[in-house]
Formats: structure tokens, C-alpha cells, sequence
């Protein structure tokens, strides 16, 4: 946990509780990226983010310092998301919409093209395969972290993620995307 | 085939998390062997095309959504956890003996099971089928254009709840559609309104929820219903809409 996080946590079980609003801020964007790669669908996604920070905050006194703040929230955000997915019946297509300053509109539709062509291969791994990787290349959780974020052992997290980048690999290929 | 210790070599290596001994022995592994080479490259090509994927941006309203449910939580009173917090503390403190702590614990348990009894008595799940001819039928035609309206607009979800005078019934019209499902809270006071009745306009096959003070609607699709309340005093009382996901809310409005 950074030493703000911790800050923000002590100020707020102190009784600060408008303090829990900056994790709020800081953490939204990532959040919502996890659960967007899970559930592929921008309304799911919010939603899960929502439930996600009120469970946070409602369960701050049960945060365990021995993790860093956000693998606890992705924990949460995790958790959230799979129960999403499980209500669900059907899923919508994919509804990317990322902008980045300074880029060409040329540069912007292909970088949403890839996006997208990400998106719908990810989709195509198993929920377990898509897990390691969202968290081990799109959130850049270590090893450990993803392990104690999934309740999986090291070694494991590490043969499932060997496993997920072949297969992802080869759908992108089968796909005519050339990693 | 390559073994699990290559494996593990191979992504200590993309990752870039192995040791100096170990990084020498994976060169060793990949100059051997070329499929491992091979695979070190794609995935290496893979990690790089990955990092490229620019971040998706969240919806705009969802932070404010997020804050505006953080600060309702920190308004509610946490009642019960106050006094299960004071007995809990008053037990520590003096320990009972076990035929004492054996006897309250039984009473405390039957005293539970009669409140959520009665709780789960008036949270009723009615079939709207059922209220055909009874609760239905002393509904009559609106009488008048509606008085107030609230137009709800959220992501995936559109429609109107109005409110229409109608002699001495105040008639609530709701039509709403969603992708999804989310449920329509209404919340009223009860001492100024009582619910009389709910007539389908639609065909919508959906349940009502009936609470205390509190109607909740299922809405999966388009729904339109048609709901009745008495007033009982002579001042109009609000009626606060909500339309929830779980312990989410998604848009809140009030009609006067």
C-alpha cells in the first residue's frame, strides 16, 4: 500500500469518512478497466465499479495492510464483476471508447481498433485465462499480488498465465492479428 | 514440449523477474531450443502488443453516481450495528454463566426468528396476474392531464413516472424501458398515502413488490403499469423514485 492509501484509510476509519471520496478519484479509471476486460460491456462494468467502492468503504476495517490497498480493491472489483457475470443473460458488443490526447485520428481508430480486436480475443479465453492477464498485463499486478487477488498459489498464477498468453497468441493469429 | 521449469523461465523472463542465474539459464534454454525461442519471441511481441492497448474511459456520470452513494451511506444511521455493538460489549464485560448464556441466546434466537418472520411477511412477491378483479379494479381512467412528471435518463435506461390527479386517488403512471434488470423503487409516506391497486397497461409479466411504505418494480424490457394511491390528508405528499441495481442506485428523482 502507497503511503497515501494508508493515509487515506487511517483518516477515514478515524472518523474522516470524506477522505474515502480521494480513492474514489484515484482508482475509478483502473477499476473500471478490470471489470470492463471481464464483463465487456460499459453499463455491467459501472456498475460492478459502484458496488465495488461502497463495498470497499463499508468493509475498510477489515483491510489487511499486509497487501497493497489496490489488490484489495481489485479483489473486491474482481468478486463484483464475476457476480455480474453470473446475473447476466447475454452480453453486448463491445463498446470501446478511448480517446488520448496528442494522437492523429489515424493514430486514435487504430488504437481503438486494437482495442477492440484485444477485447473480443480476450473474451474468447476462458474466464480463468482472462483473469491472469487483465490483472498480470492490463493492471500489472506481480505475481504474488495476483495470486492474492484470484486465492490461487504463485506457482499456479504462473503456469495459468503461461498458458493464457499461448492461447491468447493463438486466437489474435487465428483472428489476423499479428502479435 | 517444453518442460514446466522452462516455462517458468520463459516468464520470469517476459516479465523480467528472474535472477541473473536464472536469466542465463533461460538464453541457455532458448539457444537450444528453438521452439522455445519461438515462443519466447511471440510472447515477447504479445506482451508488447498488449501494452499498447490504450485504457478504456469510464462513463462520465460514473464518478458523481459513485460519490452521491458514498455520502447516502455515511447519512444512514447504523442502528443495528450500534445495539448488537453495546450487547455484544455488555456480555464482555460480564461474563454469564452457561445455563444463563444458554437460555438468553435460545430467547434472543426465537425473538429473531418472529421479527424476520414478520419482516418476510410484509415483503410480499405478488404475481400481477393475481390482481386482477381485486386490487386492480378499483382503478378508474385518468381524469385529467398528468400534474408533475419525472423523466428518467441513465445509462440503458429511459421512460417517465407522472403523477395524476384523480378525484380522491393520486394515479402514478410508469413507463419505462431497460436494457437490463433493475428495479423501480417507489418510496412514499404512508401516513399521507396508502397504495390502493396496480393495473397493467402492457402486457408485462413482471412482479410487484410490496414493502412497508414501498413498492418495488422489476423491469427487464419495457414496462408500463398504472398505480393507485388514497390520500389520506390534505397536503400532497412526495413520492421518491429510485431505480436500483442490487445496492445501487441508478437515478433518484422526487415527484411533488
Amino acid at each position: 500500500m502507497t503511503g497515501d492509501d494508508e493515509d487515506i484509510v487511517r483518516l477515514t476509519l478515524e472518523g474522516n469518512p470524506e477522505a474515502f471520496e480521494e480513492i474514489v478519484h484515484k482508482y475509478e479509471r483502473a477499476i473500471f478497466n478490470a471489470a470492463f476486460r471481464i464483463l465487456n460491456d460499459n453499463d455491467d462494468a459501472a456498475d460492478a465499479v459502484q458496488s465495488t467502492f461502497l463495498k470497499a468503504y463499508r468493509n475498510l476495517d477489515h483491510y489487511n495492510s499486509h497487501f497493497r490497498f489496490f489488490s484489495w480493491l481489485y479483489k473486491i472489483a474482481i468478486n463484483e464483476s464475476l457476480n455480474s457475470l453470473r446475473q447476466r443473460k447475454s452480453s453486448d458488443p463491445v463498446d470501446a471508447e478511448s480517446t488520448s490526447s496528442g494522437e492523429t485520428p489515424e493514430d486514435q481508430y487504430r488504437s481503438v481498433e486494437l482495442g477492440e480486436k484485444i477485447q473480443e480475443a480476450l473474451m474468447e479465453l476462458g474466464l480463468d485465462y482472462r483473469l491472469v492477464i487483465i490483472l498480470s498485463h492490463f493492471e500489472e499486478l506481480s505475481y504474488r499480488e495476483v495470486g492474492y487477488v484470484l486465492d490461487l498459489p504463485e506457482k499456479t498464477v504462473k503456469s495459468r498465465l503461461f498458458t493464457a498468453r499461448k492461447q491468447l497468441r493463438d486466437v489474435l493469429l487465428k483472428n489476423g492479428v499479428q502479435p | 514440449m517444453i518442460d514446466e521449469q522452462a516455462q517458468a523461465l520463459i516468464n520470469g523472463e517476459l516479465d523480467g523477474r528472474n535472477s541473473g542465474l536464472e536469466s542465463a539459464q533461460a538464453r541457455e534454454i532458448m539457444s537450444s531450443d528453438p521452439e522455445a525461442r519461438q515462443l519466447y519471441d511471440d510472447l515477447l511481441q504479445l506482451s508488447s502488443l498488449l501494452s499498447r492497448v490504450d485504457r478504456v474511459e469510464p462513463p462520465s456520470d460514473l464518478r458523481p453516481r459513485i460519490l452521491r452513494e458514498l455520502r447516502r451511506l455515511r447519512n444512514t444511521p447504523a442502528r443495528s450495528a450500534s445495539w448488537w455493538t453495546a450487547i455484544r460489549e455488555r456480555m464482555m464485560a460480564r461474563p454469564l454463566r452457561p445455563a444463563y448464556a444458554f437460555s438468553g441466546g435460545l430467547a434472543l434466537g426465537v425473538v429473531a426468528a418472529l421479527i424476520i418472520a414478520g419482516f418476510l411477511a410484509k415483503e410480499n412477491s405478488l404475481d400481477l396476474s393475481r390482481l386482477y378483479g381485486t386490487l386492480s379494479s378499483r382503478i378508474p381512467a385518468p381524469a385529467s392531464s398528468p400534474e408533475s412528471s419525472l423523466n428518467i435518463a441513465t445509462s440503458g435506461i429511459s421512460g417517465t413516472v407522472s403523477v395524476i390527479p384523480s378525484g380522491p386517488l393520486m394515479l402514478v403512471s410508469v413507463d419505462v424501458r431497460s436494457t437490463r434488470n433493475v428495479d423501480l423503487v417507489l418510496e412514499y409516506n404512508g401516513a399521507s398515502l396508502g397504495f390502493v391497486g396496480i393495473k397493467k397497461m402492457k402486457d408485462n409479466s413482471d412482479s410487484l413488490r410490496i414493502g412497508k411504505n414501498l413498492l418495488s418494480l422489476p423491469i427487464n424490457g419495457a414496462r408500463s403499469d398504472m398505480l393507485a394511491f388514497e390520500q389520506r390528508g390534505p397536503a400532497v405528499s412526495p413520492l421518491a423514485v429510485r431505480i436500483v441495481v442490487g445496492d445501487s442506485t441508478l437515478f433518484e428523482g422526487v415527484l411533488r
